[in-house]
């Protein structure tokens, strides 16, 4: 897995062990961070609180499941990194060896300060607006909290969804979690009671990928439905919505103006890989959706996309190779010369990279019920000769 | 010889057994509605009107013995089965059309969807909807491994909450001591919810029917075994 994001003014590039941070404009690299080779050495332990958070609270039964805790000798890897908006910390979880690091950043450096158990693997992270916890979604669909301030203190397990959630958001007011999963469920929860459902954002027909504020009360989405769509997140309520060409993976969004967004969209499998959208705000909850462009990264398997400014950044694979492709969405921006670009695919030149089977995000509609009904069609046809 | 189409017999149980359990967690070939506003009611029930709405669940129905009942003693309020085994619903969707048949002008206020109550809640029902629901014999999964598949659990707990109005009953029945605990410690655990005193369980009209009127309540009244009966309110 890799990581791409911009954390202003740094672009963080993540791959297997290593995390840079470098400058966008330059790719000069301002600090690396390297996470250790045995996550037991810095003070891994077996996840005691998180073994709870299948809501077993304690029974006769967890004793025989103990020993099967202890952590892997795996190497661990990176699956995803965060940076807190006050830029102090970086979270990143790790695959292996499964566990929630903290780095406390400096302009220059990065200093391990937590190690954390971690339930299972994680598919997304935010943080709180304050940058005092870290939420972390997994696989099975759980969202735990990670205090930030107490480095100490054990994950809490605030809810759970029935699949996996691709995406998590959390309101700068911190009053409510939206996460995202493969049912096609929007879920708005309520935060501190993450035991009570605000509501749901309902109408897409495949997982959901990702979702964005785009305002304190409404965000954009994206689907393997092929679509994307617009949502006032405290009713509910659907407010725009534009077909895609192809099923949509990845989100990413930048403001352009104050009533303007661009946001970027990695598609499945379509010859061009990358569309770009803008959106309006036209005044009194009406929304406008326009594409604007498509980008074609021929030969490239892009996994993930980064606006800075206006260049959107994509890291891919080529022969299971890592790379980095920079585009111009805007023609006034400075070409970034390939030579630097080749210094930073060199970083990672050593590791191996497998793409993701993403055809599994899909559901698998088996039939059990066309079969059942024509069986039974045939017995009441045979009777009644 | 008994016949089924064209007939008005009820529907025989032995053509529509199906393994016990099927994983609440994996796919299945469902078609749902994205939304609650993309429910065809009227298809279930002819004569539910605009302003109606369906306010009782039955949560893996089974067989739809204790659904029949509800629909019984409360006849204009509306009650629906979720039964997640393609047989077993299909079984109920025969059962409640061959009564209908029988008994023109009545069960026209219950109804069986085959679908997945652990996913798809919120893709049927609106937030606060529901006014009763009823857990009855769910299946126990021992296992620590499948505690997830347990159609009452912590996460889950929150989405029937969220389709629950306040001073909605959830009512849970079980033959499985273990699963009783469970349930009762969870639901208890649970802020939206409180247990009531067992007087008020005991004085509770539906309460002796939950023991004979569903197939696996009268297994257990016939074996003699033990029941053990829970009924929570959403605060
Ligand atoms: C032991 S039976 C009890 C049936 C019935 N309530 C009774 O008392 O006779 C449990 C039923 O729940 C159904 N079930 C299990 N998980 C389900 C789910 N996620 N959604 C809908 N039904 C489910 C099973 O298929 C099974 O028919």
């Amino acid at each position: 897995m890799t990581t791409l994001f911009y954390a202003e003014p740094e672009l963080v590039i993540a791959l297997n062990t290593k995390v840079i941070f470098v400058n966008p404009n330059d790719l000069q690299i301002f600090k690396e961070i390297e996470i250790p080779k045995d996550l037991t050495k810095v003070g891994l332990k077996a996840p005691k609180g998180i073994a709870d958070a299948d809501g077993e609270g304690g029974s006769e039964q967890s004793k025989e499941t103990k020993k099967t805790k202890e952590v892997k000798p795996e190497l661990p890897s990176i699956l995803h990194v965060e940076v807190s908006p006050d830029h102090c910390l970086c979270a990143i979880t790790t695959a292996g060896q499964k566990a929630v690091l903290l780095y406390q950043c400096r302009p220059e450096h990065a200093k391990l300060v937590s190690v954390r158990p971690l339930a299972r693997a994680s598919s997304a992270l935010t943080f709180s607006k304050d940058s005092k916890v870290l939420l972390v979604t997994d696989k099975s669909g759980d969202c735990y909290k990670y205090d930030c301030v107490n480095f100490e203190e054990e994950p809490k397990l605030l809810l759970g969804h029935l699949s996996i959630v691709y995406d998590v958001l959390w309101t700068p007011d911190s009053k409510y979690i939206i996460t995202c999963d493969r049912d096609d469920k929007i879920r708005i929860t309520n935060y501190p009671e993450t035991y009570d459902i605000h509501g749901y954002c309902l109408g897409h027909k495949e997982f959901v990928s990702g979702v964005a504020f785009l305002s304190e009360d409404t965000i954009v989405s994206i689907s393997g439905d092929k679509t994307l769509r617009i949502w006032n997140f405290i009713s509910g309520k659907e407010k725009s919505k534009i077909d895609l060409p192809a099923p949509a993976l990845r989100l990413c969004l930048r403001p352009k103006s104050e009533n303007k967004f661009e946001a970027a969209v990695l598609l499945y499998q379509p010859d061009e890989s990358v569309g770009i959208y803008e959106i309006t705000n036209s005044g009194e909850g009406q929304w406008l959706i326009e594409e604007l462009t498509k980008l074609n990264y021929p030969d490239v398997i892009i996994s993930n996309i980064c606006f800075v400014n206006e260049r959107l950044y994509a890291t891919g694979i080529v022969d299971e190779c890592f790379s980095l492709k920079i585009s111009n969405i805007a023609d006034s921006q400075q070409i970034i010369s390939t030579d630097w670009i080749d210094m930073i695919e060199e970083r990672f030149r050593s590791e191996v990279w497998k793409p993701e089977d993403v055809s599994a995000w899909f559901k698998k509609r088996y039939d059990n019920v066309s079969d059942y009904l024509e069986r039974k069609k045939r017995r009441i046809e045979e009777k009644q000769k | 010889m008994v016949q089924e189409t064209g007939s008005i017999s009820l529907p025989q149980k032995r053509y529509y057994r199906q393994r016990a359990h099927s994983n609440p967690i994996a796919d299945h070939c469902f078609d749902y509605p994205a939304h609650p506003d993309d429910v065809d009611w009227q298809e279930m029930y002819p004569n539910i009107t605009s302003d109606q709405c369906v306010e009782f669940a039955d949560i893996g129905c089974g067989y739809g013995g204790f659904l029949v009942t509800l629909g019984e003693m409360f006849p204009d309020r509306f009650a629906i089965g979720l039964e997640i085994r393609v047989k077993v619903s299909d079984y109920v969707m025969d059962r409640i059309k061959a009564l209908r048949t029988l008994h023109p002008g009545k069960y026209n206020n219950i109804a069986c969807l085959r679908t997945n109550a652990m996913k798809y809640l919120p893709n049927y029902f609106r937030k606060a909807q529901l006014d009763k629901m009823f857990f009855l014999y769910p299946d126990p999964h021992f296992k620590r491994a499948k505690h997830k598949w347990r159609i009452i659990n912590q996460a889950l707990l929150s989405e029937y909450a969220y389709v629950l109005r306040k001073g909605g009953l959830v009512y849970t029945m079980t033959d499985v001591e273990d699963l009783h605990k469970w349930i009762v410690l969870h639901m208890e655990q649970h802020p939206l919810y409180e247990r009531l005193p067992s007087d008020e369980e005991k004085a509770d009209p539906i309460t002796p029917k939950l023991y004979q009127s569903s197939e696996e309540g009268a297994k257990v009244v016939r074996n003699k075994g033990d029941h053990f009966l829970a009924i929570f309110r959403r605060i």
